[in-house]
């Protein structure tokens, strides 16, 4: 079990280095198990599960991690609020999507949500003395104790249903005993999806993320849209398909709505965005409806393992490009210090290297080929048009419409930043790009470029997302 | 045993949670109503860990883990409607409206 259990001491400098090379150092036996594995290892009586899926997903969380400590020193250091706290508590939600990975029974899960999202309403807010701030984090917090109620309630329905919290033996009791469309089933996967849905903020459920985007420090925010909702994607993943697996049809649909109102409604609005962050935060709802599109073509048919491959690859590449992307936007929200990025105009002439990570980073985001955005577009409309069924193809339909409008405004602030006039060329003040800002531009930007040049490489993601399925 | 009435009480119970999410105005009063979701799958949890005969009593063992968590959430909230408080002398969530859309 690879708990990543550092508990940072509060001197200033060291702490920071210590969180650091921890979740660095974290990573090693996580590739010791990959190297020497053979097959699923199993812990606790089946409700704790070392698999390649969860290899990789740890993997990912962990390096999302990284990315955002690195986003973070500059800005914590030139904050007058405390910063043990600040890594203690991102090193607990960590390790909260850590558990939710590997998890394969109710109570586990649920507290691995539960640990996964606690430390983020306390981070939302982390900014006390500012009202917007807390305004995010109240609203963060109550939805969020709202859904992990749905959550319970549902499980509560499912465990009177079997009386069983493990995974694997709920499944077979629904399927012995021929439960598959009984009606608590189906109530009590709608409590879930609901649940789930307010963490990675899917339409009807969406309505905190721009405000709590908007309000959080910076930093948090990209952790917020990336690993947060990653966990949820999991979690979500995990359950449909394991648990949910008899009622496929029924959740499918619904998942199709939501997916198909999701994509729309988080486009059409990020249109009207002229704070970037809020922009960003509309987008990764639209994206959010790209991810679960193939979960839902896959409810449908049947077919998981295409569903669950489409998903976890766009998750992936979706990671490392909006963490690209909340780069961009600090750098220069820094540099021109106004929120409004209609006010950037020509910024990137003041550092072309900013410009052109910002440039790849939203046409990525896009979908423009040779970027990873566009393999894993790629990947999720594959795998809609091959159901075949009608739902598949027509979620596929309002994507590629969603895409077409997703690139005006990606567009939009490139365009701003190369094109548009200096606002005042006098300007003195030198364009800030830290070191370790420069780190995470160059991880984010090799991902980037490496899965949209060489897309092989997630092709034993297939094979993954088989072993998956298959025990 | 009876069965049916205790989870009558249950759905009761989260109904009225859920009303007074959406109903009350006090952030706190909105705390109270989420707890009141919490319980009722508490009992939700026992009366099926009792009608199920669950030798290894997991629902109960699952009930504890909620109030404790339940108990952690509300430490947050509580510190979270508290900064609100200071910073606006309201805990009122209709005023909480800087930001839309």
């Amino acid at each position: 079990m690879i708990l990543d259990l550092i508990l940072p001491r509060k001197s200033k400098y060291y702490v920071a280095a210590f969180a650091l090379f921890g979740t660095l150092a974290s990573l090693a036996p996580l590739v010791i198990q990959w190297a020497s594995y053979t097959s699923p290892l199993y812990a606790f009586e089946n409700s704790y599960v070392v698999d390649k899926f969860s290899i990789i997903l740890k993997g990912l969380f962990i390096l999302i991690t990284y990315l955002t400590f690195l986003l973070s020193i500059n800005f914590i250091e030139s904050d007058k609020y405390y910063q043990g706290e600040y890594y203690y508590l991102l090193l607990s939600s960590l390790l909260g999507a850590l558990v939710v990975s590997s998890s394969r029974d109710l109570l586990t899960i649920f507290i691995g949500i539960e640990l996964a999202s606690t430390p983020m309403f306390l981070l939302s807010g982390w900014k006390k003395g500012d009202r917007k701030s807390n305004e995010g984090a109240i609203k963060f917090f109550l939805l969020g104790v709202l859904s992990a109620s749905l959550i319970l309630y549902g499980f509560s329905l499912l465990y009177g249903l079997t009386g069983k919290l493990v995974f694997s033996e709920i499944s077979t009791y629904l399927l012995s005993n021929a439960l598959g469309d009984s009606p608590v089933l189906l109530l009590s996967s709608i409590l879930v999806i609901s649940g789930i849905g307010f963490k990675i903020s899917v339409v009807p459920f969406h309505s905190w993320a721009p405000d709590t985007y908007e309000g959080a420090p910076l930093p948090v925010t990209a952790y917020l849209s990336v690993s947060s909702k990653a966990t949820g994607f999991v979690a979500l993943i995990v359950l449909l398909t394991k648990v949910f697996e008899t009622s496929g049809q029924s959740w499918g649909v619904i998942l199709a709505i939501i997916s198909g109102a999701t994509m729309t409604l988080g486009n059409l609005v990020a249109l009207q965005q002229s704070n970037p962050v809020r922009l960003l935060a509309y987008s990764s709802i639209s994206q959010a409806g790209f991810i679960i599109a193939p979960l839902a073509a896959a409810g449908i048919t049947g077919n998981y393992q295409d569903g669950i491959f489409a998903s976890v690859t766009y998750l992936i590449i979706y990671a490392f490009m909006n963490l690209g992307a909340f780069l961009s936007i600090h750098l220069f929200s820094n540099f021109a210090g106004s929120d409004n990025f209609y006010d950037w105009g020509g910024v990137a002439k003041h550092s072309p290297l900013a410009g052109v990570l910002t440039t790849v980073f939203f046409f990525s985001l896009a979908g423009i080929p040779p970027l990873g955005g566009w393999f894993a577009k790629f990947v999720v409309f594959r795998s809609l048009l091959s159901t075949g069924e009608i739902v598949g193809i027509s979620l596929a339909i309002i994507g590629a419409v969603n895409a077409v409008i997703a690139l005006v405004y990606y567009a939009r602030i490139s365009k701003v930043i190369w094109m548009d006039e200096l606002k005042n060329p006098e300007q003195e003040k030198t364009f800030e790009f830290q070191n370790p800002l420069k780190v995470v531009g160059a991880l984010t930007v090799l991902v980037t470029f490496i899965s949209g040049v060489f897309p092989g490489i997630f092709s034993y993601l297939g094979e993954v997302s088989s072993i998956f399925f298959g025990n | 045993m009876i069965v049916q009435p205790v989870l009558v009480v249950a759905a009761a119970l989260f109904s009225l949670g859920i009303y007074g999410i959406l109903v009350r105005r006090n952030a706190v009063m909105v705390l109270l109503s989420i707890e009141l979701i919490l319980n009722a799958v508490n009992i939700n949890f026992i009366m099926f860990d009792t009608m199920l005969a669950d030798t290894m009593m997991q629902g109960q063992i699952f009930t504890i883990f909620i109030i404790t968590i339940a108990a952690a959430e509300v430490g947050i909230g509580l510190a979270i409607v508290l900064m609100l408080f200071r910073n606006r002398q309201t805990a009122n969530i209709n005023e909480f409206d800087l930001m839309k859309w």
